[in-house]
């Protein structure tokens, strides 16, 4: 891999997925990027879960971010949602917490409790 | 927040929040000035001459989820406190302007940090935002531009790829030095 160039060669393919991961019933993951979560260090959170989803070669999620919801003291906040399933929300998301919910949320289905803010359905 | 590559990740999701469609962040090192320049000019929405006298104040904010707004905040300190300078220009329906001048030498100024970490995560988390880089160091410039790795941007596989070719274009550039 020498340069965009050659990446670009490979496009074709990257728009093929584009197309995938725009698909409605795709899962969600939305990192708070306001002062407060990257302050609290979602840049880093957000970092490894494109890490881990590049390592797993997950290509059915999207990444995304929002703003402050107020719930500062949290950050760096981290949803899921899946479809068909209630918004998940867990707190103070470490870049090693979060490789792990998309160990377990993600690629295994498994709330992972113990770090879960909120639950919303309906989202 | 300890790197001004935050700070630039901060102030550009202000201009997402914006409605920005373009933002172009800036960054010039000089070293024989001793100055170090970030500039972010965004398309958004701009921000009319009450809502500009207010900016500063970090008990101030358009926000309705909680009562203060420390982006800005943040910057006019740093700059208060190494003897730079903070300067804003707004026009409602053209866009904002932000720039910082910082003296480079100067203890309290926070380091550049990881500017591939923020450029990526903007680019990924806004893939309808185009986002445009350029430093200049000592005359050499690097540039980054997401339209280029806009089609790359949807698979994480190749975004690893990606990510891997920025950082090592961008040491190329830095030649590691750490500013």
């Amino acid at each position: 891999m020498k340069s965009l160039e050659d990446l670009k060669r490979i496009r074709e393919r990257a728009q093929a997925q584009i197309r995938l991961r725009t698909q409605e019933s795709n899962t969600k993951i939305i990192v708070g990027m306001g002062t407060c979560g990257i302050a609290a260090g979602a840049r880093e959170t957000l970092m490894a879960i494109l890490d881990e989803l590049s390592k797993r070669n997950i290509q059915d999620v999207v990444v995304t971010q929002t703003g402050c919801v107020g719930l500062c003291e949290y950050e760096p906040l981290v949803n899921v949602i899946k479809p068909g399933q209630p918004k998940i929300t867990y707190m103070k998301v470490t870049p090693e917490k979060a490789r792990q919910i998309i160990a377990s949320h993600i690629v295994n289905d498994q709330v992972i409790n113990e770090w879960v803010l909120s639950t919303e359905e309906g989202a | 927040m300890e790197e001004l590559s935050l700070h630039i990740l901060d102030i550009a999701e202000n201009s997402v929040n914006a409605k920005a469609t373009k933002i172009d962040i800036e960054i010039d090192i000089n070293k024989k000035e001793n100055l170090i320049t970030m500039k972010v000019i965004d398309n958004g929405k701009g921000m009319d001459e009450e809502t500009l006298k207010s900016v500063r104040d970090p008990f101030f904010t358009t926000k309705t989820t909680r009562k203060v707004g420390l982006g800005i905040s943040f910057l006019d300190e740093i700059a208060e406190l190494t003897g730079g300078s903070l300067e804003i220009e707004s026009k409602p329906g053209i866009g904002t302007m932000i720039c910082l001048r910082l003296p480079l030498d100067h203890p309290d100024r926070p380091p550049l940090g990881d500017i591939v970490s923020t450029l990526i995560t903007l680019s990924v988390t806004n893939p309808d935002v185009h986002f445009y880089y350029k430093e200049t160091r000592n005359g050499d410039v690097w540039t980054f531009d997401s339209e280029d790795i806009k089609d790359l941007l949807g698979d994480y596989a190749l975004l690893g790829k990606v990510k891997e070719l920025l950082y090592n274009n961008y040491k190329e550039f830095t030649g590691g030095e750490l500013l």
